[in-house]
């Protein structure tokens, strides 16, 4: 050890503690020399307000090594993905950071240009977590601006998969719609009022029902176009949606009104048309504000590299996955991924295959050995000879099954659309009795009467309260963690009969395990043990390491690591022995890992590594369970831990050494008896997560390495799936209720239509009290169950 | 009376300019992020800003 003392302190950058190879400049400390060049950059820069605004410091900065591959930016194909647009030495770049958290990264990261004279402007989209910058090509390349970016801590995404250009333009059009219906909304209501309090002049009511048949027309064809675009597709496809009794509505309020006005025999009801469309507007608008930032459509590529590294007549060139070709020779660096499936040509593979199958434990491979795509080095440098291409490997064969092809609108409202079919039968049927009553009656007043029916029996109210109602959902769990894909994913919660679930990562964390020494360790013993673990670079070795924090070490004499059995060495003329029963001769392996410790040949107990369930999971399982849902476990871990959890937790149906086909295919199975969720998190679950009828992605960071789902789910929010599943079953009721609601509207209006006595005053009342006493209903109970059943 | 054709017009162009206003400001991109520069506008020094790049930006923009 140096002797420079190790204090207890924390790192002034990143909040990291203080450990080995610790730097102290200036009466502060760092953890690593990373951290005090940031520290530097931004006192050269006069930018130390940087610690004083913000309670989350810089992240630590890695090893030179690191940035290299950043090199894949010296393609021009994809510099131009992250380019605006170009002219002369300017460049526009844009960026994706989802380190974005804090005003105070606002702050360092508009200051750019302080930091870098290259960077002329920057500016952040904080929702977004976008980054705009503008450079001086001649003095900072993409490439530097990268590891200028990543060096303070804000590492831009390179692998972008996806862009969300159609999601803005989308937004922008409803925006403008909105701004269009509400100008004409608000216009042809002040034109109305002369004539609800009793317009004597004709003049006066010509001029007003002109200027209204004006602005009505932008109305109906722009701000409502969609609407009469989707009934006639409805039409042409012979299906009934929610669109086609809407915009026979609108089209007949339209017609009446310019008759009424043309042939001056009325003042028409253009104040209900415009009210409907802007109302219909708004409800759209509440629906479509889900988490556009959050990526629900990834796979496998997302989690790879873009480039890699490869041997070229012994010079190191990177290069895109794309151009991998079999039998290339790959550096696979410590902590890269392998991106393709391939041969181990030198060196030593411990491979942590953690997110593509779910096994927790490293797998040793030595050379000449098959090394599978997906897998994480956790060493030294590797070189693989490539057996295939990174399209074709073993892992990525999983997005060619059928699940993946499934398509995405086959479901959407179906709840709407089957009260719609009803709904519109109901309607045309009210219409035809209408029109041969007043046939025998008094055939003068068909025309009056049947419009009437048509105006009165537009389902305003009805399409309402499931935006709203849904909408105010989604955005009330999002605040807990809880973020959906759109709002029918709560029309398929509520029907959720099966829950499944995967072990490493989703009913255990990920990263944590606790350590713990089955015996009384003196610090003379620890001393022992944490000499030797440190020359060690095996995982567990160096979880004991990190495990005995602050405990001094000595020189170590004849030490030796003999793969997979464990460690030996000599210190202080003391042998020690570190590893498993077969190298230690000692019988004490449980249903867990363990690590047992032989000093001077006594063997003094073992350390036991125990997965950490995930807060609130034993009591979540209960809770399901006293739901009657059915729940299964499936994991690629083996069965080692199989007694652990059947004491823990009250799962009876548990699968292991699944693979991700296998979970995909188990899904299948039990999707013939009822409405299956999976809840899982890595790259193993993407075909079950797609297979499922609702597929929950858990993440640590959401922003992150998240497959492609439906839900994504805040780790900590996993205890909440209960509340969620009761919470949407409640929502139905809360449509359900609406529907009723906004029906009894629609009778009192047709009693009034059949009899020919509706007059516009009551038009003009009756729509606006009806759709607003509707969104009143479904934003105040669903707000209500929100705070009763998940939010404590 | 006819005072009130004129008002109502006069009432009209007014309401015509904000909606104009409102599709301009959604088309220049303001409603796309509403939360960044309400906390751009506290931050206490803002950094000198090189004048010239930043006209020479906003010329290009427009010619896009």
């Amino acid at each position: 050890m140096k002797d420079q003392p190790i204090k207890n302190v924390n790192c002034d950058h990143c909040g990291d503690k203080c450990g080995t190879g610790s730097v102290f400049e200036d009466s502060l400390n760092f953890c690593c020399s990373g951290c005090k060049t940031v520290y530097e950059i931004l006192a050269d820069n006069d930018l130390c307000d940087y610690y004083a605004d913000g309670s989350t410091p810089g992240t630590s900065m890695r090893s030179k090594t690191y940035y290299d591959k950043f090199t894949v930016l010296d393609d021009p194909e994809i510099r131009s993905k992250f380019i605006l647009f170009e002219e002369g030495n300017l460049v526009s770049v844009k960026l994706k950071l989802p380190q974005i958290h804090c005003s105070s990264c606002i702050w360092l990261l508009e200051n750019l240009q302080r930091l870098n004279e290259g960077v002329s402007s920057s500016e952040v989209n904080f929702q977004k977590k976008q980054l705009l910058v503008n450079i001086n090509k001649s003095k900072i390349d993409i490439k530097e601006l990268f590891i200028l970016l990543t060096q303070i801590g804000y590492e831009p995404l390179i692998n972008i998969q996806e862009t969300d250009h159609s999601n803005t333009s989308l937004n922008i059009t409803l925006l403008l719609k909105i701004g269009v219906a509400a100008f004409c909304f608000g216009n042809i209501m002040l034109y109305s009022f002369p004539e609800y309090l009793g317009l004597d002049s004709k003049e006066f009511a010509r001029f007003f029902a002109y200027l209204s048949l004006l602005f009505s027309i932008p109305l109906l064809f722009y701000s409502g176009f969609e609407y009469l675009q989707n009934a006639y597709r409805g039409i042409k496809m012979r299906y009934v949606n929610m669109d086609i009794p809407i915009a026979l509505g609108m089209i007949t309020l339209f017609a009446r009104s310019s008759y009424e006005i043309i042939s001056e025999t009325g003042g028409g009801y253009l104040d209900s048309l415009s009210g409907l469309i802007f109302f219909l507007l708004i409800g759209k608008w509440f629906q479509s504000r889900t988490y556009k930032t959050l990526s629900f459509e990834r796979n496998y590529k997302s989690y790879f590299p873009l480039s890699t590294t490869r041997l070229e007549n012994g010079k190191r060139v990177t290069v895109k996955l794309d151009d991998l070709k079999i039998g290339d020779e790959i550096i696979i660096r410590n902590h890269e991924l392998i991106p393709a499936d391939g041969l181990i040509k030198s060196g030593e593979a411990f491979l942590d295959y953690s997110f593509v199958t779910g096994e927790s434990e490293l797998i040793h491979k030595t050379e000449k050995a098959v090394v599978y795509a997906g897998g994480k080095q956790e060493g030294s440098e590797l070189a693989i000879l490539l057996t295939h291409k990174p399209d074709n490997s073993y892992l990525t064969q999983l997005w060619n099954q059928e699940a993946f092809a499934k398509k995405e609108d086959q479901q959407i409202n179906k709840l709407a659309d089957q009260v719609s079919k009803y709904f519109t039968y109901f309607i045309l049927t009210i219409t035809a009795l209408t029109a041969i009553v007043w046939f025998f009656l008094n055939p003068a007043l068909i025309w009056t009467s049947v419009t009437a029916v048509l105006i009165v029996a537009c389902p305003c109210a009805l399409a309402l309260s499931i935006p709203f109602t849904l909408g105010n959902a989604i955005r009330f769990l999002g605040r807990k963690g809880i973020y959906l894909k759109n709002t029918e994913v709560i029309e398929e919660l509520a029907k959720i009969d099966t829950i499944v679930f995967d072990k490493t990562g989703t009913l255990t964390t990920t990263k944590s395990t606790s350590i713990s020494f089955n015996n009384e360790l003196i610090t003379e013993q620890k001393e022992l043990i944490k000499s030797l673990t440190t020359n060690s670079n095996h995982p567990l070795s160096r979880s004991i390491t990190q495990f005995l924090d602050k405990i001094k070490t000595h020189e170590v004499k004849s030490f030796k690591e003999i793969t997979s059995k464990g460690i030996q060495g000599v210190v202080n003329n003391i042998e020690v022995k570190i590893g498993n029963e077969a190298f230690l001769g000692v019988a004490f392996n449980k249903n867990i890992t363990t690590v047992g410790v032989l000093i001077d040949q006594q063997y003094i107990g073992c350390f036991e590594f125990i997965p950490l369930l995930r807060k609130g999971v034993p009591d979540l399982i209960s809770k399901l369970d006293a739901l009657q849902i059915k729940m299964s476990l499936v994991s690629g871990d083996n069965d080692s831990m199989d007694a652990f959890l059947a004491e823990k937790l009250k799962l009876t149906d548990r699968k292991f050494n699944c693979s991700p086909l296998d979970k995909l295919n188990y899904i299948k199975e039990l999707q013939e008896a009822g409405i299956v969720a999976m809840i899982g998190d890595g790259l193993n679950d993407a075909g079950a997560l797609k297979q499922s009828n609702i597929g929950i992605a858990i993440s640590d960071d959401v922003n992150y390495f998240v497959p492609a789902c439906d839900i994504i789910l805040d780790s900590d929010a996993i205890s909440d799936v209960h509340g969620l599943l009761l919470y949407s079953k409640k929502c139905m009721h809360i449509i359900y209720a609406s529907f009723t609601l906004s029906f009894i509207y629609n009778i009192v209006g047709l009693s009034f239509a059949v009899t020919g006595t509706l007059s516009p005053v009551i038009a003009a009342i009756l729509m606006p009290i009806s759709s607003i006493s509707v969104v009143a209903f479904a934003s105040l109970t669903s707000k209500y169950y929100y705070h009763k059943l998940i939010k404590h | 009376m006819s005072i009130i054709f004129l008002l109502a017009l006069i009432s009209l162009a007014i309401a015509i300019f904000f909606l104009g206003a409102f599709l301009w400001a959604v088309k220049t991109g303001q409603y796309e992020d509403d939360y960044t520069p309400s906390v751009r506008m506290l931050f206490d020094d803002s950094p000198k800003r090189n004048q010239n790049s930043d006209n020479k930006i906003d010329n290009l923009k427009s010619k896009k």
